[in-house]
């Protein structure tokens, strides 16, 4: 089992009192899995992306990665998992824009101990897959919005992660674009056989995948798999 | 994440605000100037003084007259020794006193050909030549034989083959000291020069044909004295002031009325004065680069503020707290090494531009430009530890989620 967690609990303070965003979340994800997250706003997606991203820490309950129990490691081991066993893509991109689509593409690699000399080759690797081979030294804005999320989607692959995760990355794009989008994670599911989690709230979109699972209030309400 | 990439991520954001960065950089920029110019000039003044001294040498032993109570002070001029006083002093059995010489100076007007000017005319009895060390350039020194005969002769500065003969060698040349003549015997060899002392443009006589020809009475203001050896010095002191006391009369019980001072004790009264200068002048370099590296923890602020979004983002593929940590802090001591190299340029033109105009020697500043690097790096690592810390410490989700 990739994935599993038991009983997430997240509270947020907000002021005296405190939120409950999760309720006590079970979920079990095998290896190269493609689930979509769906559910209204504020139900708690991209709470549970983060707790499963190890970007953020549950309240209450066990979240095990590969076996590892994830409350157990330090800052620094977290950062190692996130740098090299996870690949995020953001709603709204996230590129620096001073830098160039190939550097914004080599990013982890500098929190990484990947060899200098491989980085470049494996950078162009990556976006050639995403269909951005001829616009290395580009800066984002010179690129569409569609554009920039390859790039952006070319950065969660250079690592070669285990797993993807997706927060909404249609959700700042047209119809199209979205459909190119979705038709990449499609392809590296398929391709790298990697785990990708998806963020959507159209109907549409989770129908690239193989499972759609449902939050609403901080609990799990439907998880299923399609054919 | 290795050093070169922590330089080109400070490089490409500094280079993306040059302006800023070039703001932030103006306090130390200011402060690192000031450290060097100071530096530079300081070592200078000290270093011309050392150079005037050093045409004494370390046995020599001044004595003036009057009693001087404080260190470093201007003799008392009512004061004075008599040439006889001191031809005893000469002819007196001494046991740690090789040399000694008296002098006595006025400015008196000098003419030469057409042109008329104001000289300083040093009129200089016993061993002054050797004591100073004077060599000839041309023609010969002042001798003993022409003290004794009172020779209307001459010994000029270098200088003056520019400044007053038109260039050309004045030895055997006749000039007119304030109305009388005197010829040109030689001219000796350029000296060492400080802003204080300048012999090279000297017009040196014996003392007795000054005192015969230029002014009435035999009055020397300055009498000084060469111990055998530098470690007698403490001794050739004591036996100045016995020997002084016996021929002026002083009694038993009375004071000297004369100070003996040796080199060393003259220098170091100077330094203190020099200390005392540069030391006020550094505390206010030291406030500039206190202003600079508040001013370098303000702008990080600004830039870490204004970069949430960026720290979160690299934590969230990878970055650990102390790559973010040394991101910023290298990006501060970037600044203020570009601030110090920048300071360290202008203070080195400025300090050179100083010592020309105050007639110093100009200095190789090694050690300013290496004390600028070290105050420049430093600043940015003190001033910048606490935003880069607090940048570090930021939560990856709060700051993605800032806008
Ligand atoms: N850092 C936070 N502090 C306080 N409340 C938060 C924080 N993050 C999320 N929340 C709240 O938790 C709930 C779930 O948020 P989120 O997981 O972002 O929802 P979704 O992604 O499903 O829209 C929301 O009500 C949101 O306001
Ligand atoms: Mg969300």
């Amino acid at each position: 089992m990739l994935i599993s967690l038991k009983n997430i609990h997240k509270s947020y303070t907000i002021g005296s009192g405190s939120y409950l965003a999760l309720k006590g979340v079970n979920l079990q994800i095998e290896k190269s899995e493609f689930v979509a997250i769906m559910g209204p706003s504020g139900s708690g997606k991209s709470t549970m992306l983060h707790i499963l991203g190890c970007l953020d820490t549950p309240s209450e309950g066990t979240y095990h990665l590969n076996g590892k129990n994830v409350g157990t490691l330090n800052d620094n081991e977290l950062s190692t998992i996130r740098n090299s066993q996870i690949g995020f893509v953001f709603q709204s991109f996230n590129l620096l824009p001073k830098f160039s689509v190939l550097d914004n593409t080599m990013l982890p690699f500098l929190y990484s101990d990947v060899p200098k000399n491989e980085r470049k080759k494996r950078a162009v690797e990556s976006l050639e897959k995403v269909g951005l081979g001829s616009k290395l030294d580009n800066k984002p804005n010179q690129l569409s919005g569609g554009q920039i999320q390859r790039v952006a989607i070319a950065r969660s692959l250079v690592m070669k992660p285990n797993i993807i995760l997706a927060d909404e990355p249609t959700g700042n794009l047209d119809t199209k674009t979205g459909d190119e989008v979705m038709d990449i994670f499609s392809r590296i599911h398929s391709e790298e056989k990697a785990t990708i989690i998806v963020i959507t709230h159209e109907p549409e979109i989770a129908e690239y995948t193989d499972r759609t699972i449902m939050l609403k209030d901080g609990l799990i309400v439907n998880d299923t798999k399609s054919a | 994440m290795d050093f070169i990439d922590h330089i080109t991520i400070s490089f490409t954001s500094l280079r993306s605000n040059v302006f800023r960065t070039f703001f932030s950089t103006l306090g130390i920029i200011i402060g690192v100037m000031a450290v060097v110019a100071l530096l530079g000039i300081g070592k200078s003044a000290q270093r011309s003084i050392e150079l005037s001294f050093d045409s004494f040498g370390s046995n020599s032993i001044y004595v003036v007259p009057g009693q001087q109570s404080d260190n470093f002070g201007p003799p008392n001029l009512a004061d004075t020794f008599t040439l006889s006083e001191v031809d005893r002093f000469i002819d007196y059995p001494k046991k740690y006193i090789e040399g000694i010489a008296a002098q006595t100076f006025t400015n008196f007007r000098v003419q030469y050909g057409n042109t008329t000017e104001s000289q300083t005319i040093l009129g200089s009895h016993g061993d002054y030549i050797e004591i100073q060390n004077f060599e000839a350039e041309y023609g010969r020194l002042l001798t003993k034989k022409d003290s004794d005969q009172r020779a209307k002769v001459a010994l000029v500065g270098p200088d003056l083959i520019e400044d007053f003969f038109n260039g050309e060698n004045p030895v055997g040349k006749t000039m007119r000291i304030n109305g009388t003549s005197f010829t040109v015997i030689g001219v000796f060899k350029k000296k060492g020069t400080s802003s204080f002392d300048n012999p090279n443009d000297d017009i040196m006589i014996p003392f007795t044909t000054y005192s015969q020809y230029l002014v009435s009475g035999d009055n020397l203001s300055l009498v000084s004295v060469e111990a055998i050896d530098p470690k007698f010095v403490e001794q050739a002191k004591d036996e100045t002031r016995s020997i002084l006391r016996k021929i002026r009369g002083v009694g038993t019980n009375q004071e000297d009325d004369f100070t003996v001072r040796d080199s060393g004790e003259i220098l170091s009264s100077i330094n203190q004065i020099t200390g005392i200068f540069t030391g006020f002048l550094s505390s206010i370099a030291a406030i500039s680069l206190l202003v600079g590296g508040i001013g370098v923890t303000n702008i990080m602020f600004v830039s870490i503020t204004e970069r949430t979004k960026e720290i979160g983002l690299r934590k969230s593929i990878g970055a650990k707290n102390r790559d973010i940590l040394i991101q910023f802090l290298t990006e501060s001591i970037m600044v203020t090494l570009l601030g110090g190299i920048i300071g360290i340029c202008v203070g080195i033109i400025l300090s050179f531009i100083a010592s020309k105009l105050l007639d110093l020697p100009t200095e190789i500043y090694l050690d300013a430009i290496g004390l600028g690097v070290l105050f420049s790096v430093i600043i940015g690592l003190i001033f910048g530890i606490y935003p880069a810390q607090k940048a570090s410490k930021l939560n990856p989700i709060d700051a993605l989620r800032y806008e």
